[in-house]
């Protein structure tokens, strides 16, 4: 039978946050995933948005159209209607099919010309470069979430022998594209920021593009691995995606 | 039809409701950061969306403590709301707060805050900027939407909406009784300095241990100068008051998962001051959420200029929600006396 308990607090007054476990987990994504698309698909007037996250869901609503404490009555009416669903339909441990679940292979250069501080990782681990390289593209890693900036993975499955603490004091400038490791995460920066992390190479894609639906070319629950490239496959793809777009 | 800027100001942008529907995608919601001076604004011009839910989605000019000075190339009927600025048409007073004919060939210059921090300039017609993910709003960091991705500079000549004729027959107000009390009551800079923020609790409020729950809510706090469209900073102390430095502490160490944030919601890095994340916020974070500021008071906290001296005052989910429904029939009265006055003829 699904787990389909969940929490629900308030995220300030226009918004409820709802908590589906402690740990981020494939199991616990399934669920959160299940229940933002079965609240999408009600089409509720007064709710604005639905964003997922590692453990929980947000739903933001327009206080005008509806009350925190109808929305709340509602979001357990879908829980009671969901469960049922899923009861009979006796799918077995996952609350959803994996039909959506995307395996994006994202080429990544990680040359010194763009992995600033990949030196730097492989020494904090006394390894070389290589060994860096190996472990990052040897994992598959699965996205928690998008959220911090347009289209930033929140990406889980980094081996522990790669984790590296944070930059102690922010670059000013990370290009997009950029890949890197923060503590046990690591991800991708869809587009210029100043930011933190260990930037260990560079992938050619566009993640984040205005013109596409939707716009971030990463989407929760898919799967991404990186695969090694050299600088001149880089350009290639590089001018390649500018043809394009 | 344009409005060709002479002077861009400080930090000005197109502005209007915010981009709620991107959010997962990492979008963040952006808009005014005082939703009620800019919904003021467009009332006064008449922009109205009559499609429920009846929140205006206007894009409307908004600056930071220095206005913006505008060459008119055409009629326009415009309203300056907010902060209080001063503000010339072609030398003379221009009025705040009430629609006004502005005709081609005038330049508007809007000159420093003494009130507030945050100013709206409303057209009416609206601003002819095509939306992006379904707002007009521009968020400079990520180079999404308004004019370009960007602030707006000397020389940037903005489209209009073209208004078919309708200024020859727009009121003056002259003669008329508006209900200006209660543009007082919405106006957050108007409000007595000494009236304290209201906030409810967060869902980590409780994890403060006993003197920093009381330090937050009987301290003054200050905006800090590291505060912008992302987030107010607020900072403990006061050089100049000689006020005492302190910091917010966790009854015991927490670690947590990023999680979604709204705005107003305040935050506790690990250093203990507070930040509270404004318009521009990321749509996730990862430090404890110890309380929010009352939605009905984000305007009038977003009015705050650095160095502001502010309290906060504590109250529960139901006030804040009896707050937010008298204040929305405030901006329905509102509302139905501008249609009416528009309505009704000039010499009213």
């Amino acid at each position: 039978m699904v787990d389909d308990r969940f929490t629900i607090e308030p995220l300030g007054d226009q918004a409820l946050l709802l908590r589906f476990g402690d740990k981020p987990n494939r199991y616990c994504f399934d669920r959160i995933r299940a229940f933002d698309e079965a609240v999408s698909r009600k089409r509720v007037q007064g709710i604005v948005q639905l964003t997922p996250a590692y453990t929980s869901l947000a739903v933001y609503y327009d206080p005008l159209l509806i009350s925190a404490l109808d929305l709340e009555q509602f979001l357990r009416e879908v829980q009671g209607d969901q469960s049922g669903f899923l009861r009979s339909d006796d799918s077995g441990s996952s609350p959803q099919s994996h039909s959506l679940a995307r395996e994006l292979l994202v080429p990544v250069c990680y040359d010194l010309e763009f992995g600033h501080d990949l030196e730097f990782v492989a020494s904090s681990h006394g390894m070389n470069c290589s060994e860096v390289v190996e472990i990052h593209t040897a994992a598959s890693y699965f996205v928690h979430m998008i959220g911090f900036l347009p289209g930033f993975p929140y990406l889980g499955g980094l081996s522990s022998r790669i984790a590296t603490p944070r930059k102690s004091s922010p670059r000013l400038h990370v290009p997009a594209g950029s890949v890197g490791i923060a503590g046990n995460q690591t991800g991708i920066y869809p587009v210029d920021s100043p930011g933190g992390w260990q930037i260990i190479g560079r992938s050619p894609w566009r993640f984040f593009n205005l013109m596409h639906t939707p716009p971030s070319k990463i989407q929760a629950g898919d799967t991404v691995r990186f695969v090694p490239i050299g600088l001149d496959e880089f350009r290639k793809i590089q001018n390649e995606s500018v043809g394009i777009e | 039809m344009t409005l060709e800027i002479v002077r861009p100001g400080m930090f000005t942008t197109i502005q209007d409701r915010g981009r709620f529907e991107y959010r997962r995608d990492g979008v963040v919601t952006s808009g005014a950061m005082d939703q009620y001076s800019w919904q003021v604004a467009n009332l006064l011009v008449g922009n109205t969306n009559e499609q429920p839910p009846c929140r205006e989605n206007n894009a409307a000019l908004e600056f930071y403590l220095v206005g913006p000075s505008i060459d008119f190339h055409e009629d326009a009927i415009i309203a300056v709301y907010g902060g209080q600025w001063n503000a010339m048409l072609d030398g003379q007073p221009f009025p705040r707060g009430r629609p006004y004919t502005v005709r081609q060939g005038q330049r508007l210059e809007i000159q420093e805050a003494f009130l507030g921090c945050w100013g709206y300039l409303a057209i009416h017609g609206g601003l002819e900027i095509a939306p992006t993910l379904g707002s007009r709003s521009t968020h400079v960091r990520s180079a999404i939407g308004g004019f370009h991705g960007r602030c707006i500079n000397r020389g940037d000549k903005i489209p209009i909406v073209v208004n078919n004729g309708y200024t020859h027959n727009w009121p003056t107000y002259r003669n008329c009784y508006l209900p200006w009390h209660d543009l007082v009551y919405l106006d957050g800079s108007a409000a007595p300095a000494s009236s304290a923020i209201r906030i409810i609790s967060g869902a980590h409020w409780d994890l403060l241990d006993e003197g920093s729950r009381l330090s937050m809510l009987s301290d003054p706090w200050f905006i800090s100068k590291k505060s912008d469209r992302m987030g107010y900073r607020l900072e403990s102390f006061n050089l100049a008051e000689g006020s005492e430095q302190r910091v917010l502490k966790l009854a015991s160490p927490f670690e947590m998962f990023s999680e979604p944030t709204a705005i107003g919601t305040v935050q506790l890095p690990p250093a203990g001051e507070p930040i509270v994340l404004m318009a521009d916020a990321a749509t996730t974070g990862g430090y404890p959420r110890i309380a929010h500021i009352a939605e009905v008071d984000l305007p009038r906290f977003a009015q705050q200029p650095p160095g502001t001296a502010i309290r906060f005052e504590l109250i529960s989910h139901g006030q804040s929600r009896l707050l937010q429904l008298a204040r929305n029939q405030t901006m329905k009265r509102l509302k139905g006396m501008l249609d009416y006055l528009r309505r009704s003829p000039e010499d009213k």
